[in-house]
């Protein structure tokens, strides 16, 4: 079981950026958590929105493979500065581009993907903002 | 170029010790003769290298040098016991009883056999990974003809009563096989006094050659076998096929050495695992696998909380161990030992065994160490699991 990963992912392993917690009762903080522990991995994504739906602060957390862990961390990164409805659109491909991942690391994007897009639903919901 | 990692994996393989090397190189170039060769002195030789290579293993063991059949391994020496004693007692019974957490090459030897039409009981062993005695006297029945059980886990190291499981075979007319490739050089082995019938043992486990092992089959009371391996009649017949004199000079040799090094070697060893084990349960949520008293010097067992068995090896590329998660993915099985043990799939997928050598020194140990340590503070830091735990308590 010799893993292959790529320079981006494990440079984000090891380094993981924007790690941390939000309060997730706060009203400018929008949560995603998905996967499970029995499954192999839990990723939490958050995002702390300013005026004009900019994303000005973004954390995460994960339990799992250096890929998700990896993922986490560049998600976070990437969607910090952004448009809420860029982040809300984002899918898993640019993850799995950016870090390199092999077929096995995939569902990890994917689980980045359905992260960040709950957390931009948990947001709305809580400003009452339906788009 | 990084330096190349702390190896701590001496359960897997040994370096071939600088002794044992020169006691073989004569044997591929200029005495290179067939120890099966009786007429003239390049096959004498060798003949008489094998036989001094004979008796070097059987002091280890405490054995006659009659009794040891040189094999490829101790996978081979485990077919060749198991097959071979049950198809030679196949007319009396077809009965067998061995461990679920035996190696595989007793396991699946055992599948085999059961396809042949044999019937095997794989008994469960409790949370320390000891077997209990009266559990195994209770699988015996009157159609029992073989029990199979190892001395040495290969994962936890644990040691089995061997002696007492031998005088309730002996005691039921049942055969003996005990799987001893992690147990050679790493505790006293008397087969004087163990009523043991037939024992697998390999070479690169103890700082010899791969590639070479050996089968201990007693000659009183006699143990008989039928051969796997049809030919020349090499071996008592038991195993054909032309004796490599190099590699088995080297097992010799590396027998003769952990003879001689055993009494140092092992408490400095076990010194430096218990080094290891006190500087590991500092962290939290840290378990130990296998009972700790009745283990081999060398071996540590040990599951991380809350840490991720992929990320725990990807953050430990500086130590080169062994891991109970046999696949990276959470959709493959985790070790089945561990999980004998009870141990959940979580803990058995972020175990770590660590097995310290002869040429393991104490700053490695401290490395080792601190390396874990290290990357399981990191793993739990980013981890929103560990979190959680840490707010709950």
């Amino acid at each position: 079981m010799r893993m292959v990963y790529s320079k981006r992912l494990i440079e984000h392993f090891e380094h993981p950026r924007q790690v941390g917690r939000f309060d997730e009762a706060a009203t400018d903080v929008g949560t995603g958590m998905t996967g499970t522990q029995e499954t192999g991995g839990v990723l939490r994504v958050q995002i702390q929105v300013g005026p004009n739906h900019l994303i000005t602060d973004t954390r995460f957390k994960a339990y799992g493979s250096p890929a998700l862990i990896a993922a986490g961390s560049w998600l976070a990164e990437a969607v910090k500065g952004t448009e809420l409805e860029y982040a809300g659109s984002l899918t898993h491909q640019p993850i799995a581009e950016a870090l390199e991942l092999t077929s096995a690391q995939l569902h990890c994007a994917l689980l980045a993907e359905d992260a960040i897009r709950m957390a931009v639903r948990n947001y709305k919901d809580k400003q009452g903002v339906y788009v | 170029m990084s330096p190349r990692p702390v190896y701590l994996d001496y359960a897997s393989t040994t370096p071939v010790d600088a002794r044992v090397l020169q006691a073989m190189l004569p044997w591929l170039t200029e005495r290179f003769g067939n120890p099966a060769s009786t007429t003239h002195s390049y096959g004498w030789e060798a003949h008489d290298a094998v036989e001094q290579a004979r008796e070097n293993v059987a002091r280890l063991i405490g054995a006659d040098a009659r009794e040891i059949i040189f094999t490829s391994g101790a996978t081979e020496s485990n077919n060749l016991a198991l097959k071979g004693a049950a198809h030679q007692l196949a007319e009396r019974g077809r009965h067998i009883v061995t461990v679920c957490t035996e190696h595989k090459a007793v396991l699946d030897t055992c599948r085999e056999l059961e396809r042949q039409g044999f019937e095997v009981t794989y008994l469960p062993v409790a949370s320390s990974g000891l077997l209990d005695p009266d559990a195994f006297a209770a699988a015996l029945r009157p159609d029992t003809i073989l029990a199979s059980v190892m001395a040495v886990n290969n994962e936890i190291g644990v040691v089995q009563d061997i002696a007492a499981l031998g005088e309730i075979c002996r005691s039921r007319n049942v055969v003996f096989h005990v799987d001893a490739a992690q147990a050679l050089g790493k505790l006293p082995i008397d087969l004087a006094t163990w009523p043991v019938d037939l024992m697998s043992m390999s070479a690169h486990k103890v700082y010899g050659p791969k590639g070479v092992g050996a089968l201990f089959v007693r000659r009183k009371p006699r143990v008989r076998l039928m051969a796997q391996m049809h030919g020349g009649g090499h071996e008592k017949g038991y195993r054909s096929g032309t004796l490599p004199t190099h590699q088995i000079v080297g097992m010799g040799e590396a027998c003769r050495v952990a003879h001689l090094e055993m009494p140092n070697e092992l408490p400095r060893i076990q010194a430096l695992r218990d080094r290891l084990w006190q500087g590991l349960s500092a962290l939290d949520q840290v378990w130990l696998n296998g009972d700790l008293q009745c283990r081999v010097p060398h071996n540590l067992n040990v599951s991380f909380g809350h840490v991720e068995g992929e990320s725990l090896l990807a953050g430990l590329k500086g130590l080169a161990v062994s891991s109970g998660s046999a696949c990276t993915s959470a959709s493959q099985e985790p070790s089945y030992v561990l999980r004998a043990l009870g141990r959940s799939n979580e803990l058995a997928y972020s175990s770590l065994r660590f097995s310290v050598g002869r040429e393991t020194t104490e700053a490695e140990i401290d490395t080792a160490i601190f390396e874990v340590r290290r990357v399981v503070q990191r793993l739990r830091e980013v981890s929103p699991l560990w979190e959680s735990e840490m707010q709950g308590s």
